[in-house]
C-alpha cells in the first residue's frame, strides 16, 4: 500500500507526520505504527525531539536520490504488536506541489499520487477561518477566492492531480473506484471552538469539489489534526504544549480502505473460482451420467483431482476473508466518529 | 533460553544483575542462581558488594554475556542466557555493532526485562522519560512482531527508594504499551518496581517473572510430549496383541521391519524420558508461579490508580546473604594496605 500526502509549503505535512508517528509508535487502543528500519525510526524520532523539546521545526522534505525525488517511509501497521499492513509514506518537497510540473520531483509527485491507495490531502486550519458557505449553502466568493484563488493552499493543482487520478481510472480496465482521500485539517488548534463541524464540512466540500459530487465514487474522510493546544510558530520555532490529537485518524482510514478493497478482491476471485468449480461439479455429473462414463474414468478422475483443488483454494480464500474482516473490525471501531463520505453520501464504516 | 534487558543509560540495569545475583546466592523461595563462569560470578559479587555500600558500578561500555543456571532447592533447573548492553545502544544505528546485535537478540529473547527509571518518571517534564519510553516500545514491538509463543514482558521501574510514594502519572507514559500488551494473546507483562541501593527491594521479581512464560511452557511441552508418547505406546501395544498381532509381528519381522512390539517399547522410553523432565521441572514451576502470583499484571481492566496502588503495596526487601557482606568486611580491611 502507498500514501501520498499533497499539500503546500507550511500545510504541516512533515510536523503531522512526525506527531503521528510518536504518538502511534508508542501505542494506541493496542495499534502501534512502526518504521520497517530501525534506523528510520530514529531519524524521525530525532527530529520530533528537535521538534518538541527544543521547538525546532523540522528541515523541509529533501529528496531521497536524483532518481527518486521525493522521500520514502516504509512503515507497518500493527495490532498487538502484529502486523496488520505494511506500507509506503511518500513525503515530498512541499513546493513540489506549486512548482512547474516540468520540475523532476513535481512530475514525479503527481506520477506518484496516480499510484498511491490513499491521498492525503493537508489542509490548515488557518484556511480555514473564514466562513465560504453559510449553512443556507450560499458561497461567498470572496472567501472563496482568497483561499482558493491564490497559490498557498494549491487547491486547483491538487483539484487537477484528483481530475487526472479520476481519468485514468475512467480509461483504465481496473475497478474503476478511485483512491480514498484523506483531507486532513492540520493545526486544527487555530479554529477550535470557533467554527462547527458542520460549517468546515461544507467549506471543505465547496473546495475540492470534484469529490463530493453524487455518485462521484470518491471515499472521502474529513478530520481535524492538532499536534497540541495554542501551538503557534515564532521565528521558526513551535510554541505550546505539545499534545497529539486525533493524529492516528487518517492512517487508520486508509488502512480501513484498503482492507475493505482487499477483502473485495479476495471475495471476487472467491466468487470466480466457486464458479469454476460449479461448472468442473456439473461436467463431472453429465460424464457419469453418460452411457460411456466406464471408459472416461481417467478423465473424470482429473476432473475430480482438479475440483478437490478447487475446494483447497476456496478454503484458503475464505481464511483469506475471515483475517481480512478481523482485521477490518479492529479499525472500524476508530472511525466510529468520524466524517466520511461516498459522493456527496455522509457514510459510516461497515465490516 | 534468553534474557533481554533494554534500557537507556544509568537506568540500572549493570546495578540491578549484580544485585540480583548477590541476593540469589542464598534461596528465594527455593530459588537460587548460580553463574557458569566462576569468574563471571565473582565479578558480580563484587559489584553488589560495592552496590550495598553505595557504589554503583560504572556505565557499561561493552556488551557482555552471562550464562546462569536457575536452580531450585540447590538443584540446577534451567541454564540461561543473560546479556548486558551499554545503554546507549538501544538509541545507536544499525552501524553500532551493539546495537545491530541487540535487536537480533530481542527477537530471539525468551523474555525482556524493561528498565525504566522511576527519578525520571516523576520528572515535571517527562519528554525525555517519553521519548525513552517510545523508543524501547519501538524495539520491542518491533522484535515481538512474528512471535508464535508467549513471552513475558518485565516492565522494571528502578530507583523507587527516591520515591515517596507511587503516583498513577507514573503510568502515563506507558498507556500505549499497557494497551498493545492487552491487545496481544502473547504478551504477558507487568509492572515491577525495584530498589537496589542502600535496602534492595524485589530484586528477584523481575527476573523470575521474565523466565515465567517460557520455564512454563516447558512444562506444559513436557506433559504433552509425555502423554503423545504414552498415547503411540498403548497404540502399538494394541496393535501388536492378539491373532492381528501375531500376524503383524511374522510380516514385520519377514520385511525387516520394526515391530509394534519393538515401537511401543521404544514410545514408552520416550515417555519415560518426558515423565522424568516434567518431574524434574514441575515443582519449581508450581514454585515459581505461587511466588510471582501478587505481581502487578497487566490487565484490560485495571487502571494507573489500580497499578499504582498495587506497586506500593509490592515492596518485598531482601539483603545480600551474609557470606557476601563478611567478604566485603574482609575487602574493606585490606584496602587499608
Amino acid at each position: 500500500m502507498k500514501i501520498t500526502m499533497l499539500g503546500n509549503n507550511a500545510s504541516g505535512k512533515t510536523c503531522y507526520m512526525l506527531g503521528m508517528y510518536a504518538f502511534m509508535s508508542m501505542g494506541l487502543k493496542g495499534f502501534t505504527l512502526t518504521a520497517t528500519d530501525p534506523d528510520q525510526d530514529l531519524r524521525l524520532m530525532d527530529q520530533w525531539e528537535a521538534l518538541i523539546g527544543d521547538n525546532i521545526l523540522p528541515p523541509p522534505t529533501q529528496p531521497q536520490s536524483q532518481e527518486s525525488p521525493i522521500y520514502i517511509y516504509d512503515f507497518s501497521f500493527n495490532y498487538g504488536a502484529k502486523p496488520l499492513i505494511d506500507f509506503e509514506w511518500i513525503d515530498y518537497r512541499g513546493g513540489a506541489l506549486a512548482d512547474d510540473s516540468s520540475r523532476a520531483d513535481a512530475t514525479f509527485l503527481r506520477q506518484k499520487s496516480r499510484q498511491s491507495d490513499c491521498l492525503f490531502l493537508c489542509i490548515p486550519a488557518e484556511y480555514l477561518q473564514e466562513e465560504i458557505v453559510n449553512d443556507r449553502g450560499e458561497v461567498n466568493n470572496r472567501a472563496k477566492l482568497k483561499v482558493a484563488g491564490t497559490n498557498k493552499l494549491a487547491v486547483n493543482r491538487i483539484n487537477s492531480i484528483l481530475t487526472e487520478i479520476q481519468q485514468e481510472i475512467k480509461q483504465s480496465k481496473n475497478d474503476g473506484q478511485p483512491v480514498p482521500i484523506a483531507i486532513v485539517i492540520t493545526k486544527f488548534d487555530l479554529i477550535y471552538g470557533k467554527r462547527s463541524k458542520e460549517a468546515i464540512t461544507r467549506d471543505i466540500q465547496e473546495l475540492f469539489n470534484p469529490l463530493f459530487i453524487e455518485n462521484s465514487g470518491w471515499l472521502t474522510m474529513i478530520c481535524p489534526v492538532s499536534l497540541g493546544k495554542d501551538i503557534r510558530i515564532e521565528d521558526n520555532k513551535i510554541i505550546g504544549e505539545i499534545d497529539p490529537v486525533n493524529v492516528h485518524l487518517p492512517l487508520v482510514f486508509a488502512i480501513y480502505s484498503q482492507l475493505r478493497k482487499d477483502v473485495i478482491t479476495v471475495k471476487d476471485s472467491y466468487d470466480n473460482i466457486q464458479e469454476r468449480k460449479n461448472r468442473v461439479e456439473n461436467d463431472i455429473k453429465t460424464q457419469q451420467s453418460k452411457w460411456n462414463s466406464f471408459f472416461k474414468q481417467k478423465e473424470i478422475a482429473g476432473k475430480v483431482s482438479s475440483l478437490r483443488n478447487q475446494e483447497t483454494e476456496l478454503a484458503k480464500k475464505e481464511k483469506e476473508i475471515q483475517d481480512i474482516t478481523q482485521k477490518m473490525q479492529l479499525v472500524a471501531k476508530e472511525l466510529d466518529k468520524v466524517s466520511m463520505f461516498l459522493g456527496n453520501q455522509e457514510i459510516k464504516a461497515s465490516v | 533460553m534468553k534474557v533481554v534487558m533494554l534500557g537507556n543509560s544509568g537506568v540500572g540495569k549493570t546495578t540491578y544483575m549484580a544485585s540480583l545475583y548477590g541476593i540469589m546466592q542464598q534461596k528465594i523461595d527455593g530459588f537460587s542462581l548460580k553463574a557458569n563462569d566462576t569468574a563471571d560470578g565473582n565479578r558480580l559479587l563484587e559489584l553488589a558488594n560495592h552496590i550495598s555500600s553505595g557504589r554503583y558500578p560504572d556505565a557499561t561500555s561493552n556488551r557482555n554475556e552471562y550464562n546462569f543456571y536457575l536452580q531450585y532447592q540447590e538443584k540446577e533447573i534451567f541454564s540461561f542466557s543473560w546479556s548486558d548492553y551499554r545503554g546507549s545502544a538501544i538509541r545507536s544505528m544499525s552501524d553500532d555493532k551493539q546495537s545491530e546485535i541487540l535487536v537480533n537478540e530481542l527477537k530471539k529473547a525468551d523474555g525482556i526485562m524493561m528498565f525504566c527509571d522511576c527519578d525520571a518518571l516523576m520528572a515535571k517534564n517527562k519528554l525525555k522519560a517519553m521519548n525513552e519510553i517510545r523508543r524501547i516500545t519501538y524495539l520491542f514491538t518491533e522484535a515481538v512482531k512474528n512471535i508464535e509463543h508467549p513471552i513475558s514482558l518485565a516492565i522494571v521501574l528502578t530507583k523507587i527508594d527516591k520515591l515517596v510514594q507511587f503516583q498513577e502519572d507514573i503510568f502515563n507514559p506507558f498507556e500505549g504499551l499497557i494497551s498493545v500488551i492487552n491487545a496481544s494473546e502473547y504478551i504477558l507483562g507487568s509492572f515491577i518496581p525495584v530498589a537496589c541501593s542502600h535496602q534492595f527491594i524485589n530484586v528477584p521479581l523481575p527476573l523470575l517473572f521474565a523466565l515465567r512464560f517460557s520455564v512454563v511452557y516447558q512444562v506444559n511441552l513436557a506433559e504433552y510430549m509425555l502423554n503423545y508418547h504414552y498415547n503411540r505406546y498403548e497404540e502399538f501395544k494394541k496393535n501388536s496383541q492378539g491373532i492381528m498381532g501375531n500376524i503383524k509381528w511374522f510380516v514385520d519381522s519377514w520385511n525387516g521391519d520394526t515391530t509394534d512390539a519393538k515401537n511401543a517399547e521404544l514410545e514408552l522410553a520416550k515417555a519415560v524420558q518426558q515423565y522424568q523432565i516434567f518431574e524434574h521441572i514441575k515443582e519449581p514451576v508450581l514454585a515459581l508461579n505461587k511466588y510471582l502470583e501478587n505481581l502487578p499484571i497487566i490487565e484490560e481492566n485495571l487502571t494507573f490508580k489500580d497499578y499504582a496502588s498495587i506497586c506500593e503495596k509490592t515492596k518485598i526487601k531482601y539483603n545480600l546473604p551474609n557470606f557476601i557482606a563478611q567478604n566485603k568486611q574482609k575487602q574493606d580491611t585490606f584496602g587499608w594496605f
